[in-house]
């Protein structure tokens, strides 16, 4: 009874996804076409003659008209290759994968670090709000949230591994071939960073969302049944209180997957935010393309997947789904 | 953007004015007394990875050594590489694959006799065959690489092999400054017949082991290299970052071993005698302002001489540089063995205001186009509009992005900023300083002038040649459309255990990449 609009709705969202993936193609190709200079220029840098600017050019097929040069790239992502890097001759899967891979360590390390945490620590605040553990929590939150990331990243760094203590490498240097993962303690610094980052805002909405529900009258009426406080959390006030929290999750990874670039910059992380700079900065067309597309299509899944969750979460809003699809 | 920039940077120079006296002493004492002595007096030991970081990460890196561009390009070059005659890092030049280079009577032929018994990466024999096909593959007139400006005369298609280590090159037109003008892995490296970079094989002190652009390469010693001792380490890590802050966290942390070529802003925040040292280069690199001879304003000579007399040079060095480095007098090739030292100048406000008075341009309006390539540049241009002031010459600064800068206007722009390593005077012409060389950013050209350069690379006679080239550069010095205020030092940040490295001239950072004398205590 339930899966068959839950159904429709998840249909019309990929399928509502996929257009928007298709514009996003589109606009970053007509983007990239904008940029002043050319890979060929990047290439050559202040060798740039114009006799090899054309060979260069020719060579890269550079010369051919834009609509051809985006069917040839944007048939080569249907049929699962994107071709070359303009820049450097290699496969661009092979510089986008593994950048992709690094990312999505960081990012599902720093889900697991963060998230945990920060609803527990929001919860404990609304029990307790108005204490001292609620007051010096919201404190260190907001104060943590006035931060830009690499102040936070640098300031660790301080702390951590050059000035203070020497515990954690500065720099997440990777040998190119290798995992990440074979050598994880370059991996703490990052995702220290980006957990502090992103535990205001987690926080700070379990907090108020806990607080509202608690606030409500079913939750006054259980209290006067004397249900245990324990039970009253994590059995009536979390669940209702979790729609928006996962809302915010959403939006926090989906800043993960793309917006770390800072802490890339500052770390040295061979992640795929440091890769996208660094193929816009070399116009290397096909490897930008794939990085949007592939960041691009994470935020739609990421929100679809939030939004189906919220939906199960609230009764009330699928039921209005229901009727309104 | 540029107004609040030039606020930024103004202030980044005071500051820098009143800590450059300081650390520059710091610096030099520590480049040229503990290390040098330490260098000397210890023996080497031999092992250890040396992980060596480069600025300016970029996924166009190459392992090509005649497609190079970048810092790390050069860097991996001279690892792996080596050319016929080689600059050695007080700028002389010795012969490394070649045993001997002797012209015929009137320098239009050259025969090149090769050292025995030289190997590559690969185990095959150096021989005569593979530098024809090297100097074929710079010059293709298809596609040119880089360094075939400078060999412009070399008759490429009628070079011939004599035997296995002999080759006779003939040349189009007299070029008795063969050997200098082909002096560096950087453009000139010999590679084998049938070279591909994707399998970059050379005869240098390191073989290829792996290499990712933008990220990092590492490279191995070659133990069947030719010389009597080949390098010290094991192993040379290249990694390349695109922020300096990180590189400089990287060195701080142990992560590295060696930042190459550190901005001045990082030098400052390392004392002595402490986990990092300083290596200060002589004075090579040179950041010249570069004025359009053939566009108004600088048409007229005496706007370019006005301009030239009011410079400040000691207080730019001493403002933008942080005192690392030495005046320059408008003449390129610091360590040229026949540079003309006796070529000075010094500001003249009254001199610069009447020459400009002379040519109708008081009260002048100019735009000055900058961009942050390397060490002092923005602040140079900076201080230099405030220099101009004085002779109540108006300069606007326009810094852009070095995309932009490199970008469709290079070569373009009527007053600029340019950025070279130092090589030979003769050569160095060949690329900058005549009609139709790839770099004549000042678009500087004559007949008289080209009539010269032309007898001097023709003149076997060094005593002759000598003479000739003190008219080209007392040509530069009078008329050209550079301004050359400094000669500009590299500061590499050292871990305090590398050891091997000495002060080079050639403004290449760590001793000229003299991955053969590095080692590690």
């Amino acid at each position: 009874m339930v899966s068959s609009p839950m159904l429709r709705f998840t249909i019309r969202r990929v399928f509502l996804g996929a257009l928007t993936l298709l514009a996003v193609c589109v606009i970053v190709f007509a983007a990239t076409q904008i940029l002043p200079g050319d890979a060929a220029r990047a290439v050559l840098g202040r060798n740039a003659t114009p006799e090899r600017l054309m060979e260069i050019r020719a060579q890269l097929q550079l010369d051919r008209p834009m609509i051809i040069q985006f069917w040839s790239w944007f048939s080569g992502i249907l049929t699962g290759d994107p071709g070359q890097s303009l820049v450097n001759g290699m496969r661009v899967i092979d510089i986008v994968y593994p950048r992709a891979v690094n990312s999505a360590v960081l990012l599902v390390l720093t889900f697991l670090a963060s998230v945990p945490l920060s609803i527990a620590l929001g919860v404990i605040a609304a029990l307790y709000v108005g204490r001292v553990v609620d007051t010096s929590l919201s404190v260190i939150a907001l104060a943590l949230a006035a931060l830009p990331e690499f102040v936070v990243g640098i300031l660790l760094i301080l702390l951590l591994s050059t000035s203070l203590f020497h515990i954690f490498p500065a720099v997440s240097l990777v040998p190119p071939g290798s995992s990440v993962l074979q050598n994880p303690i370059i991996l703490v610094m990052p995702v220290l960073t980006l957990s502090v980052v992103c535990f205001p805002y987690l926080f700070r909405m379990t907090r108020s969302a806990v607080l509202e529900v608690l606030a409500s009258e079913y939750i006054e009426m259980a209290r006067l049944k004397g249900i245990s406080t324990l039970r009253l959390v994590f059995l009536h006030a979390l669940p209702n209180a979790l729609a928006p929290v996962v809302q915010v999750v959403a939006l926090t990874l989906a800043y993960l997957a793309g917006g770390v670039v800072l802490v890339e910059f500052v770390f040295g992380y061979p992640g795929i935010g440091q890769g996208l700079l660094d193929a816009v900065v070399a116009r290397d067309i096909p490897v930008i393309q794939l990085t949007v597309l592939l960041l691009a299509t994470v935020y739609v899944l990421l929100n679809l997947v939030a939004d189906l969750i919220a939906m199960l979460l609230t009764p009330k809003m699928s039921a209005r789904q229901w009727q309104t699809t | 953007m540029s107004d609040e920039q030039t606020l930024q940077m103004l202030e980044v120079s005071r500051r820098t004015v009143l800590r450059g006296a300081l650390v520059g002493g710091v610096g030099l004492a520590l480049g040229s007394a503990s290390l040098s002595a330490r260098a000397q007096s210890a023996v080497p030991k031999r092992g250890g990875n040396l992980r060596v970081a480069t600025l300016g990460a970029s996924s166009a890196e190459t392992l090509d050594p005649h497609s190079g561009v970048l810092q790390a390009d050069f860097a991996r070059a001279l690892g792996l590489y080596e050319p016929l005659v080689e600059m050695q890092p007080d700028a002389s030049i010795k012969n490394a694959l070649a045993e001997t280079m002797e012209p015929n009577a009137d320098a239009t032929e050259w025969t090149i006799r090769l050292r025995k018994g030289v190997k590559f990466h690969d185990g095959r024999t150096l021989s005569a065959k593979d530098v024809a096909y090297t100097f074929r593959r710079i010059v293709n007139p298809k596609a040119p690489l880089t360094g075939a400006i400078t060999l412009a005369p070399l008759d490429a298609d009628n070079i011939q092999i004599i035997d296995d280590l002999t080759l006779k090159v003939p040349m189009k037109a007299p070029f008795a400054v063969f050997p200098e003008s082909i002096c560096s892995a950087v453009y000139y490296a010999i590679v084998p017949e049938g070279f591909d970079a994707a399998n970059p094989i050379g005869t240098g002190p390191f073989k290829f082991q792996s290499f990712t652009p933008g990220q990092q390469s590492i490279f191995e010693r070659f133990d069947d290299y030719w010389g009597d001792e080949g390098a010290h380490i094991d192993t040379l890590t290249i990694s390349s970052f695109v922020s300096d802050v990180a590189a400089f966290n990287a060195l701080q942390s142990g992560q590295i071993d060696a930042l190459a070529a550190a901005p001045l802003s990082l030098v400052r925040q390392v004392g002595t005698g402490g986990a990092i040292k300083a290596l200060v280069s002589k004075p090579g690199q040179w950041t010249p302002f570069t004025m359009r001879v053939d566009q108004p304003p600088f048409n007229d000579p005496n706007v370019r001489k006005a301009f030239r007399l009011l410079v400040d040079r000691e207080q730019m060095i001493k403002v933008a540089l942080s005192g690392y480095g030495e005046v320059g007098n408008d003449v390129f090739s610091r360590w040229d063995s026949f540079y003309d030292t006796s070529l000075q100048r010094h500001r003249d406000l009254d001199q610069a205001k009447f020459l400009l008075k002379k040519a109708g341009q008081e009260n002048m309006k100019i735009e000055l186009v900058t961009s942050d390539f390397a060490n002092g540049v923005p602040q140079m241009a900076q201080v230099f509009a405030r220099q101009a002031r004085d002779a109540n010459v108006e300069v606007s600064v326009r810094q852009v992005t070095t995309d932009v800068f490199y970008g469709d206007q290079y070569l373009q722009w009527t007053f600029a900023q340019d950025f070279w390593l130092h090589f030979p005077y003769l050569p160095q012409i060949a690329e900058c300083h005549l009609p139709g060389a790839t770099f004549n950013e000042t678009h500087w050209g004559n007949e008289q002038y080209t009539k010269l350069y032309n007898e001097a690379i023709g003149t076997l006679d060094a005593g002759m040649r000598k003479e000739i080239v003190h008219d080209l550069m007392k040509i530069d010095f009078e008329d050209g459309g550079y301004i050359i205020p400094s000669f500009n030092k590299v500061v590499d940040l050292l871990a305090s255990n590398v050891e091997g490295l000495t002060e080079a001239r050639t403004g290449y950072a760590l001793g000229h990449f003299a991955w053969k004398s590095v080692w590690l205590s």
